[in-house]
């Protein structure tokens, strides 16, 4: 059943009810084959109604996900596919009897690089350099943060639409489609199993339907209570918490964006120096709540440069303009990122300090 | 364990266990022990250890026989991890199947944290990876008769994510054109550039999680 993303919205829907009626299956969160809903998918033209329906379904599948996130105790392994690159995690959770979450993210190939969780205490363990902690109630890297929220806050930018039933991870699934409403963004396919809601496989994919990033379950254990193993982890010494020296000192130049994509905010703005080249740059931080990217300002110091751009589960635009580089980069698609940069405009603050 | 005893095992969980049950019974004297239907008394810890894998073989076999499943790209990779997976819990080589008593706790606790591995890790935690690079570039005049500038500079390595130092040892295929191609050292210099800003893009991303104890940047704009 691999349908691709249409871009035209008729068309998407026309997919949607072909997939409907090959998948008899589709249930409602908490509720077995709705005779309703199935009867309603026969109709050709599908009313305002019926459209709002589907995405009632999608949303509240969503929402079971990112209850099933915070509250399952499960024991997970999955491969995380990104680009060419293949990567087998281990995935732990557990919630205990007073409410507080332990989750553990382990890398099994490679450095034995593991993120340990405490509701909003993340620690992260790298063999070869230092640990730290964060202040977060998200491990970084696996999945995004935005698949713990509601779909309420999504759902001006995005609709979730059930898709119909499959098998994975050698579970019954349910799979949705989270796709953004301008297709100017990234949108997922989730597939989520229908006993508990939990998160079984995952894709980013193009608003033209390639895959850029997957995460595939490749065996789930789920526990009807906290797991005596991840008791153990209470005595694992953290590291030091990590001070965002980042965020001290102010951005020196004004960002006019004259075009971006609906719902994006501004989240984050500071003046740091690059990691690996050192390069000085003001930094902007711009979500949706489910989709972010930056935007850097930097003083060119070399020869005019043309215009780069990576295409990738990270896409990247840079550009010169004028005596600045304008760099995009984020998990949207390159000709978004590309008109970000290009309607980027540069100011300077009024000028109160001189250079360090 | 004999081999009888292993292809009952095979047997039972292919629900074919009660013909060669009988078998059994028959050539077995000591009989007995295998008159129970309860897998768990009759089985050993290796013999447990063994089902496991018959089962897991059993699944990764019914798992490749499915066809049609969509963005299905790593079957086989699916396999060989979910193998690894379940060595890693049968093996009890990380989690311990059974919580570790008393002053064992803190020992038991510190098998999570091994110590320095041999191998070098990235100057960042950051899952980064480079798909390509498309150049969109105007061919340089001089370059032109080369035939350089028109191909798209690929970076087709992780660099930041794994490996920064095959990033420096990479040899662009213009290096020795350096007068033809308006540098590679550029180049190079430029995709450095590219990938820090990748990376940087991620750490930002991860500091950006943490809860904002005071003003949020928004609400402070600058003077």
């Amino acid at each position: 059943m691999t349908i691709k993303y249409a871009t035209v919205a008729p068309l998407l829907l026309t997919g949607l009810l072909f997939s409907f009626s090959s998948a008899p299956v589709l249930a409602l969160p908490q509720q077995a084959t709705d005779p309703n809903t199935s009867a309603a998918i026969q109709v050709e033209e599908p009313s305002e109604a019926d459209r709002a329906e589907y995405e009632d379904i999608g949303a509240s599948w969503y929402n079971r996900m990112a209850q099933a996130l915070r509250q399952l105790n499960f024991d997970a392994a999955l491969v995380h596919v990104q680009d060419d690159r293949i990567e087998p995690l281990r995935w732990l959770h557990g919630l205990d009897e007073s409410q507080q979450e332990v989750e553990l993210v382990m890398r099994l190939n490679g450095p034995d690089f593991r993120v340990l969780r405490f509701d909003d205490q993340t620690a992260y363990y790298q063999p070869a350099s230092n640990s730290y902690s964060l202040r977060s109630n998200v491990v970084h890297g696996l999945i995004p943060a935005g698949f713990y929220e509601n779909f309420d806050q999504l759902s001006d930018y995005y609709r979730a639409l059930p898709v119909g039933g499959a098998r994975v991870a050698d579970r019954d699934a349910q799979h949705i489609r989270v796709i953004s409403r301008d297709n100017l963004r990234f949108g997922y396919s989730l597939w989520l199993d229908k006993e508990t809601g939990m998160l079984l496989k995952s894709a980013m994919v193009t608003p033209q339907g390639d895959v850029v990033e997957q995460i595939q379950l490749t065996s789930l254990a789920i526990h009807p209570r906290f797991p005596a193993n991840l008791e153990e982890l209470r005595d694992v010494p953290r590291p030091p918490l990590l001070y965002d020296t980042d965020r001290l000192m102010q951005v020196r130049y004004k960002l006019l964006p004259g075009w971006l994509p609906e719902g994006f905010k501004l989240l984050r703005s500071n003046h740091h120096r690059l990691a690996m080249t050192g390069i000085r740059a003001d930094y902007f931080l711009f979500s949706d709540g489910l989709t972010e990217f930056s935007v850097y300002i930097a003083e060119a110091d070399a020869p005019p440069m043309q215009p780069v751009a990576i295409s990738g589960s990270d896409s990247l635009y840079s550009l010169q303009n004028n005596e600045f580089v304008v760099t995009v980069v984020g998990s949207i698609p390159v000709p978004t990122a590309q008109r970000i940069a290009e309607n980027i405009a540069v100011e300077p603050v009024v000028s109160t300090g001189t250079q360090p | 364990m004999s081999f009888t005893k292993q292809q009952l095992t095979s047997a039972w969980l292919d629900n074919e266990a009660s013909s060669l049950h009988e078998a059994e019974t028959e050539t077995s004297a000591a009989g007995a022990a295998v008159n129970t239907d309860s897998l768990t008394e009759v089985l050993t810890a290796e013999q447990r250890a063994l089902w496991q894998r018959y089962a897991l073989v059993g699944s990764v076999l019914r798992g490749d026989a499915e066809v049609g499943q969509p963005l299905d790209i790593s079957a086989q990779v699916a396999a060989r991890v979910a193998a690894e997976a379940a060595s890693d819990t049968t093996e009890s080589s990380v989690v311990g199947i059974s919580v570790a008593a008393g002053g064992a706790r803190t020992k038991a606790a510190m098998r999570w944290l091994k110590p320095a591995a041999s191998a070098a890790v990235a100057a960042s935690v950051a899952i980064v990876a480079v798909l390509s690079v498309q150049q969109w570039n105007q061919p340089m005049p001089g370059s032109e008769s080369s035939g350089q500038s028109m191909e798209p500079a690929l970076i087709t390595n992780p660099l930041g994510g794994r490996n920064p130092v095959s990033y420096n040892s990479v040899g662009s295929p213009g290096a020795n054109k350096a007068v033809a191609t308006p540098g590679s050292d550029a180049q190079q210099q430029q995709r450095r550039q590219l990938q820090s800003y990748l990376i940087d893009h991620q750490q930002q991303l991860q500091l950006r999680q943490q809860a904002e104890p005071e003003t949020t940047p928004e609400s402070q704009p600058p003077q």
